[in-house]
């Protein structure tokens, strides 16, 4: 068995453009997603030689590849920093950049905790629900497993349109779930309704890939 | 996500973000806002940078919580990407906002 460091060095050597971060902090993301990065993954993530090559598909058009665990989601203001390195890359109005950086957050909202977490949106809707919420959390993320487990954000662009794609390693959730906007759920994520109408206002085109466990969101450039 | 208060509690500065990840700074701000009896409460949002749908439903349980104590709720000063939030999810309509 080879160490992080070890894991970390043979991916970055084989791969270009392809980089590891160490999940500290949102500094250390930024510059982990310096240009000409195109790809990059928690050190957490990394198991022998499994890196991302496995993860995606290769693009001929823009790219910026990130694989975090649900624990650095919950940790960090990944999106914010994730964001900015797309805002590098790509030219983003002010609006524009507004737009997807609060439609990944809810979509990465939406994977970590009905993905990999299955939290109960019904939780949140009370104070003492918050606390419940909170520690339910930390119990889980206390499980190795379900705290590395995976979050894939990859966003893709050419001259007219931007894509990003959240994938979760949860269950996935129905459909019609999503399509129907719940009342008396005031946690308001993507599953209760208020989520779906942020996504419908800030993104051109949604879609529910992979039986749920990815949200497509299209941007027009 | 920073808080600040003022007026024994009562009044609130958020700045930065409000998302997610504050579930339990956020229960701990509602504690200490409903420690405190009859004053208005007034939720100071000029500083935020950035809400969330789950920030947003952490205002609403405030709401609740608030009209449960028979106590007038604020929220003052929302700008920028919470603006625009406020309207896409008519929160103007559900609270009392100032500018």
């Amino acid at each position: 068995m080879t160490t992080a460091a070890q894991d970390q060095k043979i991916a970055t050597s084989e791969a270009p453009g392809f980089t590891c971060w160490d999940g500290a902090s949102e500094s250390s993301l930024a510059q982990a997603l310096s240009p000409p990065i195109t790809e990059c993954m928690e050190a957490a993530l990394i198991d022998g030689n499994q890196y991302s090559r496995l993860l995606f598909r290769p693009r001929a058009s823009g790219c910026l590849r990130l694989a975090l665990t649900t624990r650095s989601a919950c940790r960090h203001q990944v999106v914010k920093v994730l964001v900015g390195a797309m805002a590098v890359r790509i030219d983003l109005s002010d609006d524009l950049r507004e737009r997807v950086h609060t439609a990944i957050q809810e979509a990465m909202m939406n994977s970590v905790l009905h993905g990999n977490l299955a939290i109960n949106s019904g939780l949140r809707n009370s104070l003492e629900g918050l606390e419940t919420a909170h520690q339910t959390i930390e119990r889980l993320l206390t499980s190795p497993q379900i705290a590395r487990s995976m979050i894939r954000v990859e966003a893709v662009w050419n001259s007219s349109m931007l894509c990003v794609l959240v994938r979760d390693s949860g269950a996935g959730f129905e459909r019609s779930r999503l399509l129907s906007p719940g009342a008396g759920q005031p946690a308001g994520d993507v599953a209760s309704g208020r989520g779906l109408a942020i996504l419908q206002a800030f993104c051109d085109r949604i879609a529910l890939l992979d039986g749920g466990t990815t949200i497509k969101l299209g941007f027009k450039l | 996500m920073k808080v600040e208060f003022d007026d024994n509690g009562a009044r609130v500065y958020i700045s930065g973000e409000f998302t997610f990840t504050d579930h339990i700074a956020f229960k701990a701000i509602a504690d200490r806002v409903f420690e405190g009896q009859g004053w208005p409460i007034v939720i100071d949002l000029s500083k935020l940078e950035f809400i969330d749908s789950a920030g947003l439903g952490m205002l609403l349980i405030v709401r609740d919580e608030a009209s449960k104590a028979k106590r007038s709720l604020v929220l003052r000063g929302p700008h920028g990407q919470v603006k625009r939030m406020f309207a896409v999810t008519k929160f103007d309509t559900l609270f009392t906002v100032e500018a």
